[in-house]
This record gives structure tokens, sequence and C-alpha cells, in this order.
């Protein structure tokens, strides 16, 4: 066999991987061609250092968080189901309890987000808007005893979200019914049926938002526990001049409009 | 009940029969291994905390889904893979800081600093490699999967496994016979008197 042919059969006989006829050929061939020696000494070199990497191991923190996201996901409120029972992750948004009391506060929020200079650095480090408090106290009166009261024993991580998000730009999914029946972005037909499926808004994009350009359009909310805290879990689009849909996004605002969280 | 005892299967049956600490043992057995492959994938710490979450609870749903046909580690790997894989088309390509985003694996007194230099710049050409071929040598030569196991992981034939992994090798052995011929030129321009050079 010539030298070409012998490198291309090296890698596996480091593995020993090769047939015998084949692995013989390589070492009658290695016994004459010192460069094919040096190439296979190379090869091995390589699959020792990869080797010898050290692993890697999540923080304890980290794996604490991992522990809390699966703990909350397995509790009584999550409890498993068969695949095919499950709700899909966007119809969580399509509970009766959507207003215009979530709608306020959390694209009011987001808003001031995607107008944000500082846009990519992260949200959590970033000052955020305060909601007016008139929108606060109509949120508690939602929550502590308003008629749309909602199911709040379910909790929400970022992982969720980025999830959420995910799942929402995969299947661009029909807009959810609201209580009428009638779907809430009736308009979507229109859209665009390819979103972008990159998730970050870039700031340029912030700048033509800011420039009354592009809209933001609230699919759905929900209250859910994020982070120790409630929160509105809010899905929306982002739409440009032309009312087409530019991409999904998923936010976690607290119940004072402060952005905690937006999906990466 | 003590569930560090039970092999793979049985958590998974007993999660699905409705004791979910099954399943949390499960993820404690699996969660560094899957961090590791998601790090190695996306080449950031916290990127691939957020992957190992979002995995595991992709698990949640379709763990159900695991016949038994492969190892569970392999199916596993497999969903890992592909939601990595599904993460990196989603995000923008920039250029990854390796040696920034790499954590800390902590004092290595046994090599020397030289011997780190050279798995660094291995670690570093390993994130330049397509995603395919990263994966492949990741699978082999870190993790120490089987042809055929990687084979079924990528859903690739094993043909392709061998040729991928032969390629990826090739670039990284490539690469460091650059880095050594820099480092050999380097020291040959110090350690020569001026007056002997050109």
């Amino acid at each position: 066999m010539k030298c070409k042919n012998i490198r291309e059969l090296l890698s596996t006989y480091i593995d020993d991987e090769l047939s015998q006829a084949d692995a013989r050929a390589v070492e009658k061939h290695l016994r004459d061609c010192a460069a094919c020696a040096e190439a296979l000494t190379n090869l091995n070199q390589v699959v020792d250092i990869v080797a010898d990497i050290p692993p890697v191991t999540m923080s304890e923190a980290s794996a604490q968080r991992l522990e809390a996201a699966i703990e909350a996901r397995l509790s009584p409120a999550n409890k498993p189901m068969k695949t095919e029972e499950k709700t899909p992750w966007w119809k969580w948004f399509a509970t009766p309890a959507f207003g215009a009391i979530a709608a306020s506060a959390a694209v009011l929020a987001i808003a001031v987000v995607l107008t944000s200079p500082s846009l990519k650095t992260n949200v959590q480090q970033r000052e955020m808007l305060s909601a007016p408090s008139a929108v606060e106290e109509k949120a508690a009166e939602t929550e502590m005893g308003g008629t749309e009261r909602m199911e709040r024993s379910a909790s929400i991580t970022r992982a969720e979200i980025n999830l959420l998000a995910e799942e929402l730009s995969n299947q661009n999914p029909p807009a959810p019914k609201s209580d009428d029946g009638k779907t809430k972005n009736s308009d979507k037909t229109q859209a665009d049926p390819e979103p972008d499926q990159s998730n970050q808004i870039g700031a340029d994009e912030a700048a033509t938002i800011a420039a009354g350009k592009k809209q933001i359009k609230l699919i759905s909310s929900t209250i859910n526990t994020f982070e120790g805290q409630e929160a509105w879990i809010v899905a929306f689009e982002v739409r440009d001049a032309g009312n087409k849909i530019r991409r999904f996004q998923v936010a976690a605002v607290s119940l004072s409009g402060r952005l905690l969280y937006l999906a990466n | 009940m003590a569930y560090d005892v039970l092999n793979d299967r049985e958590l998974i049956d007993k999660y699905l029969a409705g004791e979910t600490a099954a399943f949390s043992e499960l993820v404690k057995r699996h969660q560094n291994p899957i961090y590791s492959l998601a790090f190695r994938v996306v080449g950031r710490a916290e990127e691939a905390e957020d992957l190992t979450q979002e995995i595991f609870i992709r698990l949640l749903d379709k763990v159900s889904m695991w016949r038994g046909e492969a190892k569970f580690s392999t199916w596993l790997y497999r969903l890992a893979l592909n939601h990595c894989r599904d993460h990196l088309r989603r995000r923008r390509p920039e250029t990854v800081e390796v040696n920034e985003s790499l954590p800390s694996t902590g004092p290595d007194p046994a090599k020397g600093a030289e011997t780190r230099e050279v798995r660094q710049f291995i670690e570093a050409a390993m994130m330049e490699l397509p995603i395919d071929f990263r994966a492949v040598i990741y699978l082999r030569d870190y993790a120490g999967f089987s042809y055929n196991e990687i084979a079924s992981i990528l859903e690739i034939e094993l043909g392709t496994v061998k040729s991928r992994l032969a390629r990826a090798r090739s670039s990284l052995a490539g690469a460091l016979g650059a880095l050594r011929g820099a480092s050999r030129s380097d020291r040959e321009q110090i350690d020569t008197p001026g007056h002997l050079r050109g």
C-alpha cells in the first residue's frame, strides 16, 4: 500500500479496529517508512493529550441549581406524565388568566430591555424600570383574590424559559386561544412563516425598535415562581415595521415590572 | 430507598412508576458527563450549565422513549448532542475565546507548564473543528466510547466514524506539529547568537 492509503488507516489502527489483514499491511509499511511511522507517533500523541485533558465538572452551585430545577419539575404540581400526554410548553401560556395588567407591566419592562444599549449584557445585572405603582397594585389585586387567579404552584427555571423560547421558534405555533375563543394574534396568518431562528436581539435591532420601526406583540403570559419570587412569564413576538414576525422571545418579569430574565 | 445501587434501567422503571427520587439519582449519576460533553461542544461553562439543565428537563419528557436497545448513556449522549447542536445552530457565529472560558481544572503538579500549554492548545484546536469532528474525537478519545457506540450516538455509519475520527486526529496532529515547529523556531531565535543568524 502507498503512504496515502496507510495514513488513512493509522487512526483506526491505533484503536485496534482494523481487520487483521489491514493491520499486518500497516505494520509492514511502518517498518520501512519513517514518515508514516512519525505520523503514527504524532497521532498517538494527540490521542494521549486528548485523553489526558482533565475532566470538567459542574460547580457546586450549578449542581444545586440543576437539582432544584429537577426537583421543581418533579414536584406534585409537575408530576411526570407520559410523553404523549405532556402539554406542549407554549400551551402553559394559553391560560384564561391572561390579562391587560400582565401586558402592561411585562411589555413595558421588555420594551425597556429591547431598547437598552447594553442589551447584550447580563439582564440580571442591569437596572431596569419599575412599573408604575398602580400596575403593581392591580397585579397584586389580581393575584390575591381576583377571578383571574392562576395556578401558581408550578415554578419555572431559566433553562425552561430558554426551552420555551426555543419551542416557540421551532414550532411557530398557532396563536393561543383567548377566553372568547378568538386568537389573540389573529393577524399571525400574515406573519413570516420562517421566523428568525436566533433568539438574541442585537443592538442594531434594539435601535430599530427604539426608533419605532418594530413592535412587540404579547402572545400570552402567566404567573409562575421564578428564582424564589412570583413573576410574570411572558411570551411575545418581535415584529418589524411590516408587521412580520421577526422572532419569538420569552421573559420573566417581576410583578413590579422589572425584567428578571430574557431567554438566550 | 437506596437508589444509588440500582442500574439505569431500574431507576427509569421506578421513575415511570411514580418514584420521582429515582430520576434525581439518574441526574446525579449522569450530570457531570453531560456537562462535560456540553462544555466541550460549546466551549463556555455558563452555557454548558444551562444546556445541562435543559437536557435533563428534556429527559424528563423523553425518558419513557428509551427502549433499552442501546445503553442508556449512549442514548442520553445522543439526546444531549442533538440539543447542543440545536443550540449552536441558534447561536450567532462568533469566536469563542477558549482560553478565557475554559474553567480551571485545578493544579496539575505532575505536568509541566509546557505540557499544560500543549494540552490547552489542543483543547483550543478541538474547538476550531466542525462540531461533527469535535464530537467524534471527544466521544472516542475523551469519553472512551467504542466505534459502534459513537455510530449509535451520532446516528452515522461505522465507516463515517472511522473517517471523521481519522480526519479530526490528523487535523489536531497537524496543529500540534505547527505548534512545535513554531516553538522550535522561537527557541532557535533565542538560543542562536546574533552573529550566527543571517
